[in-house]
C-alpha cells in the first residue's frame, strides 16, 4: 500500500513536471497548407472541413441561420480539436497564398459575425529577444558607418544614403530599377482616361522587392530619418505614390478594408499589421511585445496591397502615414472608419518603431513622450466587435478564466508571458478536483495567438489526466 | 533589363577606396586579387549620376560598371590578309590606319538599366546604363 502511494506520488511529479515543459511551447504549429492535407486523410475531419465550407457558401444573412444548426456548430468542434484551427503560415514560403487561403477558410467559419476589427494574423509571430533587437538596429548604424546628421555643415541625406547602399548591391539595384521602370510607365496602350501607370503590376512589382531584397537595404530606404524637407521627398517617393499609392479618387477606408480582406493575401497582411503595431498602453514602445521590428515588418508587408500606406506629405518629422482613403460620407460607421484610419495616421507604436530604426545609430530607442499619454484608447474596436485577439473572453469559461484572469487581467498583450505558469496552477487544481474528463475544457482554454506554446497544453492534460485515472482505478 | 553574370567572365572589379564599402553591402560583385596583367574585364567606378554628364540633375551614387582591358591578339588567315591587302593599297577604303581595327577588342556582352530618384524628386530610367559583362570579339 505505501508502495503504491510513493508510486502515486512519483506518478504525480511526473505528471507536474510534464506540465511544465508542455507549458513551454512544445507544439509547433503546422503550416496551413500541411494541416489540410492531414485534415483531408482523416476521414472526421474531412467530412467536417466539407459541411462547414458548406454552411459558410451562403452570405452573410444565411450565415447566422447555417451556424445556428447542429450540423455546422458540431462540424466546427471537430475543426476547433484538429491541427487545421492552430495552423500558421510563413512569410516567403513557398505556397505562401495558398497556405492563406486555407488559414482564412478555417477561420472564417470560426467567428461570430464572420467579420472582427482586428483579425488574428496567420503568420508565425517572431519573438525577438533584446540582443537581436539592439542588434538589428546596431547593424543599421554600422552599415550608415556614421550618425545621420551629426556632423555639422556636411550635407546629410539619408535617404540617399540608403539609395546608394541599395545601388551598390546588384538585388536591391536590379529589384529597385524593375519597381521603377514599371511604376513609372504610362500603361500602355494609351487610354483615354489617361492612367498614370498600371496600378496591379507596380503593386506585384513592389510586393516583389521587398520579399527578395533583404530588410538591411530596403528598410531604410523606407524609413530613414530626415533632416529636411527634400530628404522627406524622396522618402516618400521611395514607393512611387504617383502609381502605387494616389488615386483619382479615394475611396472609404471601410470600402478598402473590405476589398482587402476579400483577398487571403492582403486580409493576411492587414491581420498581421494589427497583430504588430497595434498600439498598447503596457509597454514604454507603445508596441505588442516591445517589438519594432515585428511591426515594421508588418507595416512593409502591406506595401503593393489594397491597404498600401505611405508618408501623406514630405514634412522631415512629423509626416502622416496612411492609405488612400477617407472616412467622408462614411455615416453611421464613422466611428469605425475613423478608428480604422487612426491605427495607421495615430499609431505611436508605428511612429517610435520608424524613429527607432531612422534614429538607431544614436543609441536613441526612446519612444516619443506620446506613448505615455493615450488620447484615443488604443485597444477599443467600435460598436460590435470583439475585443483584442489575445483575449477571446467569449471562448472561456468561468473555470477556467478565474486561472487566466487572476494574474493576467492586466497584462492584455502581455499574456504570452503569464499563460505557462498560469496554466501549470490550473493544471494543479483541475488534477486535484479530477473534473476534466473530456477534451471539451481544453477547447475553451484561451486560445491566443500569442501563447503558441500553451496550444499543446490540453493534450498533455488529458494525457496526465488519463493516467492519474488509470492509477486511481488500479487503487 | 541586363542580367549581371559578371561571374562568367573574366571579371574583376577596381574601385579605388570603397571596397570595404562595397564587401559590406555587395557581396555579389566578385572582388578577385589583382588580375597579373590588364586583361580584358568588368570595371567599374562610384559616381553620382550627375557626373555621368547625361543631363541629369540627380546625386544617387551607383556602381558604373565599363569593359576595359587587352585581348589577346589572336590573329585569324582573314586579319592577316587585310592586313597584307592593306600594306599592298589593294583596299583604298580603308585608310593608313583608320577604319579596321586588327584582332579583337574588349566589349559588354549586354547592359543593365538603372533607374533612380532626381533632384525634382522625378524617377528617371536609363535604359542599358552599364556594362553587365565582358569579352574579347572578333
Amino acid at each position: 500500500m505505501i508502495l503504491l502511494n510513493i508510486l502515486s506520488v512519483l506518478f504525480l511529479l511526473g505528471c507536474v513536471c510534464v506540465v511544465c515543459v508542455c507549458g513551454h511551447g512544445w507544439r509547433e504549429p503546422l503550416e496551413c497548407v500541411r494541416a489540410l492535407e492531414l485534415c483531408n486523410g482523416d476521414s472526421q475531419c474531412s467530412s467536417s472541413y466539407r459541411v462547414m465550407r458548406q454552411c459558410l457558401s451562403g452570405g452573410a444573412r444565411d450565415r447566422q441561420t447555417m451556424l445556428a444548426s447542429r450540423e455546422c456548430q458540431g462540424a466546427i468542434e471537430v475543426l476547433q480539436d484538429s491541427s487545421l484551427y492552430d495552423c500558421r503560415c510563413k512569410r516567403g514560403m513557398k505556397k505562401e497564398l495558398q497556405c492563406l487561403q486555407n488559414y482564412w477558410s478555417i477561420h472564417q467559419g470560426l467567428t461570430e459575425t464572420g467579420e472582427d476589427f482586428y483579425e488574428l494574423s496567420p503568420y508565425e509571430l517572431h519573438e525577438f529577444s533584446e540582443e537581436f533587437r539592439h542588434a538589428s538596429i546596431i547593424s543599421d548604424s554600422s552599415l550608415s558607418k556614421a550618425s545621420p546628421c551629426t556632423e555639422p555643415g556636411k550635407p546629410c541625406n539619408p535617404c540617399l544614403d540608403a539609395a546608394k547602399a541599395c545601388n551598390l548591391n546588384e538585388t536591391c539595384k536590379r529589384q529597385r530599377s524593375n519597381y521603377i521602370a514599371i511604376c513609372n510607365k504610362p500603361s500602355q496602350p494609351p487610354l483615354a482616361n489617361q492612367e498614370p501607370c498600371s496600378r496591379k503590376r507596380c503593386h506585384k512589382a513592389l510586393r516583389q522587392f521587398f520579399e527578395r531584397v533583404q530588410w538591411e537595404l530596403s528598410y531604410p530606404l523606407l524609413f530613414c530619418s530626415c533632416p529636411d524637407q527634400a530628404c522627406a521627398e524622396r522618402r516618400r517617393q521611395t514607393i512611387v505614390p504617383a502609381c502605387s499609392h494616389q488615386e483619382k479618387h479615394r475611396p472609404s477606408c471601410l470600402d478598402l478594408r473590405r476589398t482587402c480582406r476579400s483577398d487571403a493575401l492582403c486580409r493576411s497582411r492587414l491581420a498581421d499589421f494589427h497583430t504588430n503595431c497595434q498600439m498598447t498602453g503596457h509597454s514604454m514602445t507603445s508596441c505588442p511585445h516591445d517589438n519594432y521590428h515585428g511591426c515594421l515588418m508588418a507595416y512593409v508587408g502591406l506595401i503593393g496591397s489594397d491597404v498600401t500606406p505611405n508618408y501623406m506629405d514630405s514634412s522631415p518629422s512629423n509626416s502622416t502615414i496612411s492609405p488612400w482613403c477617407s472616412c467622408r460620407g462614411t455615416g453611421n460607421q464613422e466611428q469605425e472608419c475613423d478608428a480604422f484610419l487612426r491605427d495607421f495616421t495615430h499609431n505611436t507604436c508605428l511612429k517610435n518603431a520608424i524613429q527607432a530604426f531612422g534614429y538607431g545609430s544614436e543609441g536613441s530607442v526612446l519612444p516619443v513622450t506620446e506613448a505615455l499619454i493615450t488620447p484615443f484608447p488604443p485597444i477599443q474596436p467600435p460598436l460590435n466587435s470583439k475585443p483584442a485577439p489575445s483575449l477571446q473572453a467569449n471562448d472561456i469559461k468561468p473555470l477556467d478564466s478565474a486561472c487566466v484572469f487572476s494574474t493576467c487581467a492586466n497584462l492584455k498583450d502581455e499574456g504570452q508571458k503569464c499563460i505557462p505558469s498560469n496554466e501549470f496552477e490550473c493544471e494543479e487544481a483541475l488534477l486535484a478536483q479530477g473534473s476534466v474528463d473530456s477534451e471539451e475544457e481544453e477547447d475553451r482554454a484561451p486560445r491566443s495567438a500569442a501563447a503558441p506554446g500553451s496550444l499543446g497544453l490540453k493534450e498533455c492534460v488529458s494525457v496526465c489526466v488519463s493516467m492519474w485515472g488509470l492509477l486511481i482505478h488500479a487503487l | 533589363g541586363g542580367e549581371s553574370t559578371e561571374e562568367n567572365d573574366n571579371a574583376g572589379v577596381e574601385s579605388s577606396g570603397f571596397v570595404d564599402q562595397l564587401d559590406i553591402m555587395s557581396p555579389q560583385i566578385p572582388t578577385r586579387s589583382r588580375r597579373s596583367s590588364n586583361e580584358c574585364g568588368l570595371r567599374s567606378v562610384l559616381l553620382r549620376v550627375r557626373d555621368l554628364d547625361l543631363g541629369y540633375d540627380a546625386d544617387e551614387t551607383i556602381l558604373f560598371k565599363y569593359c576595359g582591358g587587352e585581348c589577346p591578339r589572336v590573329l585569324s588567315n582573314h586579319d592577316l590578309t587585310v592586313g597584307n591587302l592593306m600594306v599592298r593599297g589593294a583596299l583604298p577604303d580603308l585608310g593608313a590606319s583608320g577604319g579596321w581595327q586588327s584582332g579583337p577588342c574588349c566589349r559588354p556582352t549586354h547592359h543593365e538599366d538603372l533607374a533612380f530618384l532626381d533632384n525634382a524628386h522625378h524617377w528617371h530610367k536609363v535604359e542599358k546604363l552599364s556594362a553587365a559583362g565582358c569579352t574579347c570579339v572578333g
